[in-house]
């Protein structure tokens, strides 16, 4: 039994008298103690599946299917029922850490918050767990940071701060919406590190969120690549990144600097991820920005194929679209 | 205009103005009696056919003497906003335009005028100078400057580096042309709204200082003198006292109700 | 420690500025202050010992820095009206006002933060349109004539509450309050549907920032995420029209006074204006206005302590 599981998962907004669809029939699974990669450009549904997956949705938002986690449907739960699973068995961490801690607390009685929230302590031993959490992901002066407030502390620090605060009760799954595209490049990588850190150590199934491919590589076990609503190609990541099949996919990685590319001028989709009111319900989503579509893709809606676990939608076999794409 | 009709408060403030502004239209030329008649064989009657609002202590009818008590709180409240709008601008753009030291120093006096409670102020102004209209009218016109010219200044502040007003610049046109050809329009909407606001504290000032003895004097007919006469017979006449408190309170909804959709409609075109 | 210093200066050039402010209104009176105080009738050598206890002899600047020293030594001059010293009868007329306007702001806060919590934590429909034409009339209907509207309610009618008068503090608390209550809360509802309206935006707009979407997704209760993060964050501006507030009870005091008969500022006030008592009115205005101002500085400093981000500045 997967950790979490997506079926049929769908999610729509009511605007006037129209239903604008941000997440179409999507399924995700994530294992124990697995690293998952949840990839798109921005506008593509990331974020409001995230938020769904700790009933954190816009109270607008009409979503259908079902959240089985550990094997029980959480898709409707009751207001009180959520707010056991969240930081408890679930808990996650924002892209903007420099907001998403209340400004006028200091950071470690808002994370003392989280562990007096869940676990029956005492006070003295809670402050106990925050300052040990906090040395274990690399916040040196613990102390002194368990006093400061927000705005006297880093981006980094903070996002620090955040990582402490969702892994402090050991839930079982951590969503990591964006974590670092917020922060200095260099901080990037110290952050996804730890973040790996963690749940190799502490066996925390990741379910990582972004709009980077490259953050990915080596990193997460498997990905999924989605665009405007819809899971376009799914599969190990290694795969995907050296093998990648919907041209999408390819597209993606086509944009990401690398040596091959050093000193050519770096490709990029042309077009933009549609809004949620531009996008059209009929055919393959990528149709309009694709390079090898046809008449056909912008009627009907590709069946999902591939084999070993690698799969993809796409109308066209492998082949095909190695052929067309060269052509 | 459509768009301010569909903003209920504002609707609903036009309404209940324009009733007012019909009364005062009419009690231009025409009230029922005599503002000043006393009747004292027909003294506190309830309303009637005959006196449609009822009589006072001294037999005079009260509706006429709202209708010429809301004149009265129109003219102080029209000058009081008109000279508070002209000099408050006239502060707050040159403060707020050319910023500064000068500005620095105007700030510091106007916050300082509004330390004072409002009424207080009309009330030093009016124990110096001695009440009656005018000098009523120009204390609530002080008491009105401070608001006016913080808007306008955070106003002028906030358009004096845009980019229109840079290329008028370049263009070569005056301060004076920039800062009320260019700018003033398009702070108009706001002033409005703060005239609209300012208009209902005159009102509601006028009514304390006349309801004090500190305004207006017996036995004009200013809805606060009304209301401190009607006061003693309040066991024997309760809609003696209700009349003038709900006339009152009427004018200063409508010009709140107008001042708050004029804000929200022009808030929500930003 | 620079931001309290800072502020601190601020509040001495403001109370110079105040005083110098009321001081300059009384000097443009035109005529002679004594005639005007005396009437046409009164007779030479009266006229000049008003002159010497006015100290109209001296320059404006040295009148100014005696009233000064007076100001701090507590003798601001001798009333007209009463023949006694201004700064005994301001202190007596103190008691009332201050204890008024004190009730009035707990009121105020009693009213306004509640119902603004409860208005933005249930901003649907339904109530949202009587609530606001509810406060829209508080709003709008002024103090005194809510004075005059509750007297005619609770006292006269139902005859519950005493509609004028004032029993001091030394007869028992109850007593005491019982004779402010209706004082205080037509001074009250108005002011409180201003912090009501205040008070419901700030909530609503904190309701939206992305820490309260962090608490939620730690597993607090809508309760808890209110109090213990909300609540704080949303009324950091609310201080601020509190400190506005301060000015318009006072102001609301000073007429309510008249309206209840009690033996305050705003009674003290109306007498000294119509009997030209220039020295107590002189002196009344310096008092509430530098009331105002040392409120308004008391709200700077709990904002400071509310705010860490402030303190750093």
């Amino acid at each position: 039994m997967s950790l979490l599981s997506l079926k049929d998962f769908s999610i729509s907004f009511k605007e006037g008298q129209r239903v604008l669809n941000a997440v179409s029939d999507i399924a995700l699974d994530i294992e124990r103690s697995e690293m998952v990669a949840l990839v798109g450009e921005s506008g593509c549904g990331k974020s409001v599946t995230a938020l769904s997956l700790m009933g954190l949705e816009n109270e607008r938002a009409i979503t259908s299917g079902e959240i089985l986690f550990e094997g029980k449907n959480i898709a409707s739960l009751s207001e009180s029922e959520w707010n056991k699973i969240r930081g408890e068995s679930i808990s996650m961490i924002f892209q903007e850490p420099m907001t998403a801690l209340n400004p006028l607390l200091p950071t470690g009685s808002q994370v003392l918050e989280m562990v007096l929230t869940h676990q029956r302590v005492a006070r003295t031993e809670a402050k106990e767990m925050v300052l040990d959490m906090f040395k274990s992901v690399g916040l040196a002066d613990e102390k002194r940071i368990y006093k400061s407030y927000p705005h006297q502390l880093s981006g980094g620090q903070r996002q620090r701060i955040m990582i402490a605060m969702a892994l402090i009760n050991n839930p079982s799954l951590l969503i990591a919406d964006e974590p670092t595209t917020a922060l200095d490049v260099t901080i990037q990588a110290e952050i996804i590190e730890l973040i790996k850190k963690m749940n190799e150590e502490k066996g925390t199934a990741v379910l990582l969120i972004s709009h980077n491919l490259s953050l990915v590589k080596g990193l997460t076990d498997r990905s999924y690549i989605m665009y405007s609503g819809r899971i376009v190609e799914e599969g190990r990541s290694d795969d995907i990144l050296s093998h990648p099949i919907h041209p999408y996919t390819r597209g993606l990685i086509a944009s990401i600097p690398n040596v091959k590319n050093r000193g050519r001028r770096l490709y990029s989709i042309p077009g933009s991820v549609p809004s949620l009111e531009e996008r059209s319900e009929q055919g393959c989503p990528f149709s309009p920005r694709c390079a090898i579509c046809s008449e056909h893709c912008f009627s009907e809606i590709p069946e999902k194929r591939g084999h070993d676990g690698h799969t993809y939608s796409c109308f066209y076999s492998e082949s095909e679209i190695e052929e067309r794409m060269n052509g | 205009m459509a768009r301010y009709l569909k903003n209920l408060s504002f609707l609903i403030g036009v309404v209940i103005l324009s009733i007012m502004f019909a009364m005062l239209f009419i009690s231009f030329f025409h009230t029922p009696y005599d503002v000043t008649a006393m009747d004292l064989a027909h003294k506190l009657e309830r309303p009637s056919g005959e006196h449609l609002l009822g009589t006072d202590q001294f037999g005079r009818d009260i509706l006429s003497r709202v209708m010429k008590g809301i004149e009265v709180s129109f003219l102080i409240g029209l000058t009081a906003v008109a000279s508070g709008l002209l000099l408050g601008l006239a502060i707050g753009s040159v403060s707020g335009y050319f910023g500064g030291k000068l500005d620095e120093a105007v700030m510091k006096v106007i916050d300082t005028l509004m330390a004072f409670p409002g009424v207080l102020l009309a009330m030093m102004l009016i124990a110096v100078f001695g009440n009656g209209l005018l000098n009523t009218m120009t204390a609530l016109s002080v008491m009105a400057i401070p608001r006016f010219a913080r808007i306008a200044r955070s106003g002028y502040m906030e358009y004096r580096d845009s980019d229109f007003v840079k290329a008028e610049r370049i263009r070569g046109a005056g301060s004076f042309r920039i800062m009320y050809l260019h700018i003033l329009p398009n702070i108009m909407s706001e002033l409005v709204a703060t005239a609209s606001l300012s208009f209902a504290s005159a009102i509601m000032a006028e009514a304390g200082l006349s309801y004090l003895g500190l305004g207006m004097q017996p036995p004009s007919p200013s809805l606060g003198i009304m209301l401190s006469e009607a006061q003693d017979y309040m066991l024997r006449a309760p809609w003696y006292v209700l009349i003038p408190t709900v006339t009152i309170a009427l004018l200063v909804i409508a010009f709140n109700l107008i001042g708050d959709g004029l804000q929200e409609v022009s808030g929500g075109e930003r | 420690m620079r931001y309290y210093l800072r502020k601190l200066i601020g509040l001495l050039i403001t109370l110079i500025l105040v005083s110098l402010l009321t001081f300059l209104v009384f000097q443009v009176l035109p005529g002679d202050p004594a005639l005007i105080i005396l009437g046409p009738d009164a007779d030479a050598y009266q006229l000049e010992a008003l002159r010497a206890s006015l100290n109209l002899d001296m320059s404006p600047l040295m009148r100014y820095l005696s009233w000064v020293r007076g100001l701090f030594s507590g003798d601001l001059g001798t009333s007209i009206r009463y023949g006694q010293s201004v700064s005994s009868l301001i202190g007596e007329g103190l008691k009332v006002t201050s204890l008024l306007a004190l009730y009035s702001m707990i009121l105020t806060v009693l009213i306004g933060i509640p119902v603004g919590l409860f208005l933005a934590s249930h901003s649907r429909k339904k109530y949202s349109i009587p609530l606001s034409v509810l406060s829209q009339i508080s709003l709008s209907v002024p103090s005194f004539c809510m004075g005059i509207f509750l007297i005619s309610i609770f006292s006269v009618r139902l005859g519950l509450l005493p509609s004028v008068g004032y029993t001091p503090l030394s007869e028992g608390f109850f007593k005491s309050f019982k004779s402010l209550l209706l004082p205080s809360l037509s001074v009250a509802i108005g002011s409180s549907a201003i912090l009501i309206r205040y008070v419901r935006v700030s909530v609503l707009k904190e309701n939206g920032r992305d820490y309260v979407r962090t608490a939620r997704s730690k597993g607090l209760t809508r309760f808890r995420i209110m109090y213990a993060h909300v609540l704080k964050n949303s009324l950091i501006p609310v201080i601020t029209i509190l400190g506005i507030l301060t000015a318009d009870i006072l102001g609301g005091s000073i007429i309510i006074e008249n309206i209840f008969t009690l033996p305050g500022i705003g009674r003290l006030i109306t007498v000294s204006i119509s009997s030209r008592d220039l020295p107590l009115i002189q002196g009344l205005v310096l008092y509430l206005a530098l009331i105002v101002v040392i409120c308004n500085f008391v709200v700077d400093l709990i904002y400071s302590l509310v705010d860490p981000r402030i303190r750093l500045r």
